[in-house]
C-alpha cells in the first residue's frame, strides 16, 4: 500500500488572494446528494485552483503542495477523491477534513495513479498505468483490487462508484473505448478479472 | 460513463461519427443527449447524484463554465470568492 499525509490542508487559514477574484474557466465535476459541488477554476495568474460550492457560495480548497489538481467527486460525508500532478507523475487523493492523503496504486509506474470515484462506504475507484498498461482498481482502507475488463486490449479505466458497489467506467478495445459497468466481478455477462494488488 | 447514482442512472460521453463529443444522461434504459441551453461549444457531464441532479461544463463564446443542472433547469458556475 502507498498512502501518506500530504499535510493539513490551508483553507482554513489562508485568504483567497486577489488573483482568484474571478475565474477565467470554471468546471464542475462532482455533486453529492446533499448538492455539494466540487470542480476547479482557473485564476488569472493561470492556476488551476479547486473549489466546493455549498448553498451558492464557492470555497478553495487548497491543495498544500501546489501544482495541478481536479477534484472528482465528492461523497456525503464530504470526502473529496482526485488527483494532482507533480514532478510529471500524477498522484491520487483523498481530502477528508482539511487533510491531504495520496494514494498511489501498488506498481504504478511513472505515470502514476488517478483517483475518481467514491462512495459512502470511503471505497474509491480510479485507475493507474503499469508496464501492461492502463488499469482500473477499487480502493479500500489502503487495499487496491486491480480491475480489468477480459475484452480490453487498451486498458481499463474506472471512474465513478455508487453506494451499492456499482463501478463505471470504459476500456479499450478494436480501436474505440467502450462504457462498461461492474460490480461483483461482473459485467455485462463477462467475467471481469479483479485482484488484490500487493506491494 | 464518468458516473453512476445509486438508482443506477448513469452519465457520460461518447463521440459521433463527425468525431463531435456529446454528453448523455442513461436512466431507465433511456439515452438523453445533454446539452447546456447556453452552450455555443461542447457540453461535458461528469456527475449525477441520487436526486438526478448533474454537474459539468460547457463552452461558450467567453469560455468555459461549469453547470448544475436540475431536472433541466441549467445554473450556471463561474467562480467567484
Amino acid at each position: 500500500m502507498k498512502k501518506f499525509l500530504l499535510g493539513i490542508g490551508l483553507s482554513s487559514l489562508l485568504a483567497v488572494t486577489a488573483l482568484d477574484a474571478r475565474a477565467a474557466l470554471t468546471q464542475a465535476f462532482g455533486i453529492n446528494n446533499s448538492g455539494t459541488i466540487v470542480g476547479n477554476y482557473l485564476n488569472i495568474a493561470g492556476d488551476f485552483r479547486q473549489f466546493e460550492y455549498i448553498s451558492g457560495k464557492y470555497k478553495t480548497i487548497y491543495n498544500p503542495i501546489g501544482g495541478h489538481s481536479v477534484p472528482y467527486a465528492i461523497n456525503d460525508s464530504g470526502i473529496i477523491v482526485g488527483y494532482y500532478r507533480r514532478d510529471h507523475r500524477y498522484y491520487g487523493y483523498i481530502y477528508s477534513s482539511e487533510t491531504f492523503a495520496s494514494i498511489d496504486a501498488p506498481k504504478a509506474n511513472r505515470w502514476g495513479t488517478i483517483a475518481q470515484g467514491v462512495n459512502n462506504a470511503g471505497e474509491v475507484v480510479g485507475y493507474f498505468q503499469n508496464r501492461r498498461g492502463f488499469h482500473g482498481f477499487v480502493e479500500k482502507d489502503g487495499v487496491f483490487t486491480q480491475i480489468d475488463n477480459p475484452r480490453a486490449t487498451n486498458g481499463t479505466y474506472a471512474y465513478g462508484i455508487n453506494n451499492n458497489g456499482v463501478t463505471v467506467g470504459e476500456y479499450g478495445a478494436g480501436g474505440a473505448f467502450h462504457s462498461f459497468a461492474y460490480a461483483n466481478g461482473v459485467s455485462q455477462g463477462s467475467m471481469f478479472q479483479r485482484r488484490q494488488i500487493h506491494t | 460513463m464518468t458516473a453512476v447514482n445509486d438508482a443506477g442512472s448513469v452519465v457520460g460521453s461518447y463521440k459521433t461519427s463527425n468525431d463531435r463529443m456529446r454528453s448523455f444522461l442513461y436512466s431507465s434504459g433511456v439515452f438523453t443527449t445533454i446539452v447546456d441551453p447556453s452552450a455555443t461549444g461542447v457540453t461535458g457531464v461528469w456527475g449525477i447524484n441520487n436526486a438526478g441532479a448533474m454537474v459539468g461544463y460547457f463552452d461558450d463564446a467567453t469560455g468555459r463554465h461549469g453547470f448544475l443542472d436540475e431536472g433541466g433547469t441549467f445554473t450556471t458556475l463561474d467562480y467567484h470568492p
